[in-house]
């Protein structure tokens, strides 16, 4: 009865694109977290949002993004909501744009990545700078020296997404 | 003659070599040396030990090397084996003697202080965020901990304040923290001033002094303590130290940089302040 209500090719491919989550969420937090570029740290999780909305289609990237942003929002203790509403945002609108003009090259994904994790910088100085304007250009650096530094590991996340959606393709 | 040793010349010949060997070695018996015999069959025997002790000996090696190999083996793994244990018991009581270290420094703090009531807990880790400066200690609401504690070295050097209390842990925000915001007194004159977080400053690990009395006069290297009012911060903790003054054109003190008096990416354990008497 149950092998007719559920289907366990899909629901063993959520099952691991969340473990993937984890995985990626771990070493973000504990490897990642002490390797700086200029002692600036990464942040590559929209990146694999975007790889797999490209993947995936753009309500399934958004619901990844809407688990990633909530276990990211609890882990930035400086953060309340915002990863919780920039990530599934994102897995959707890269979604989107692969369904409709966007390809699933690796220029096309490394291009929306560094959009998402540029956009995700700036969208993290909005409450420094409100608090201290006079550190805007302090925090644009930094928000350029996160997005760049993170792309590789945004590259990363490319080959890993690809390699899930071929092997376990629902 | 001729005839006869013809015949009998091998016997005689035999028969003399006999008597003469018999007179050698009983005079050579007798005067306790080493003979003519001897040294003959000792030349010509020689030669033929030293090539079969060779022999032996390379054999007893060859056998030596084969069948005691597994044994050294076995006992090099195993003397590493306890050598680890060893390193591993050192490095085990390194630690254990720098945290005796540090609350027998704590009680010292406790003894000048007895209204403050401490509670030790470790580093867990840090913050990977590049917007603020915190980091995870090991106690939370099972240790009595609340949100607005302060957070010590065992030397009373303030380094933070806990902004978050889960069951069995905290997060807590340094003193270099863009939300930071302390009462303090500057130097031996005591000037009033505030210490505030500064993105620009947090990044390279220092604060900023804003506020500061018109009156007051401060320069590089005086130390400063939080001042205590409002009861936030118990008063008298150290800080940090004035690392530049800045000033503006008349002279008073516009801001000034404070170094943290303790370097915060070394913190391995802390103390919090759980409860201290208010001085008004």
């Amino acid at each position: 009865m149950f092998a007719d209500i559920i289907d366990l090719k899909k629901l063993r491919l959520a099952l691991i694109y969340i473990l993937t989550l984890l995985i990626l969420l771990f070493f973000q937090d504990t490897v990642f977290a002490r390797l700086g570029l200029l002692g600036v740290k990464m942040l590559f999780i929209p990146a694999a949002c975007v790889a797999v909305s490209l993947f995936e289609g753009g309500f399934r990237g958004g619901l990844f993004g809407l688990l990633a942003g909530v276990l990211c929002d609890l882990a930035f203790p400086e953060n309340t909501l915002l990863f919780t509403v920039l990530f599934p945002a994102i897995g959707f609108l890269s979604g989107l744009a692969s369904e409709f003009w966007l390809s699933r090259s690796f220029t096309a994904y490394l291009t929306t990545a560094g959009a998402a994790l540029l956009f995700t910088a700036l969208a993290q100085t909005v409450r420094v700078v409100l608090v201290e304007p006079g550190s805007a250009v302090a925090c644009l650096t930094t928000a350029l020296v996160q997005t760049v530094w993170s792309m590789p590991m945004a590259a990363a996340c490319y080959a890993l997404m690809r390699w899930i959606h071929k092997r376990w393709k629902a | 003659m001729k005839a006869y040793l013809k015949k009998y010349g091998v016997r005689l010949l035999v028969i003399v070599l006999l008597v003469a060997g018999v007179l050698a070695i009983g005079r050579n018996v007798r005067d306790g040396g080493v003979g003519l015999l001897s040294n003959v069959s000792g030349a010509i025997r020689t030669p033929f030990q030293k090539v079969a002790t060779a022999v032996v000996s390379r054999m007893e090696e060859l056998y030596g090397y084969i069948y005691e190999y597994d044994n050294l083996k076995q006992e090099n793994e195993r003397l590493r084996a306890q050598l680890a244990d060893l390193e591993q018991q050192i490095r085990e009581n390194d630690q254990a003697a720098e945290e005796n270290a540090r609350l027998r420094e704590i009680l010292n703090l406790q003894q000048k202080h007895t209204d403050y009531v401490f509670e030790s807990a470790k580093v867990v880790s840090w913050n990977a965020s590049n917007w603020d400066s915190s980091f995870t200690i090991s106690k939370g609401a099972d240790a009595e901990l609340a949100v607005g504690d302060s957070v010590v070295t065992e030397y009373g050097v303030l380094v933070g304040t806990i902004t978050e209390v889960g069951a069995s842990w905290s997060t807590v925000e340094t003193v270099v923290d863009l939300d930071t915001n302390i009462g303090v007194l500057v130097g031996a004159e005591e000037v009033s001033g505030i210490l505030e977080g500064d993105y620009t400053l947090m990044r390279s690990q220092y604060m900023r002094l804003s506020f500061v009395a018109e009156t007051g006069q401060i320069i590089t290297g005086d130390i400063v303590v939080t001042s205590g009012a409002g009861g936030a911060y118990p008063q008298g903790l150290i800080v940090g130290t004035v690392s530049s003054v800045h000033s503006e054109a008349a002279g008073q003190v516009e801001y000034a940089v404070v170094e943290p008096y303790t370097k915060l990416d070394d913190l391995t354990q802390v103390f919090i302040i759980k409860d201290y008497r208010v001085v008004e």
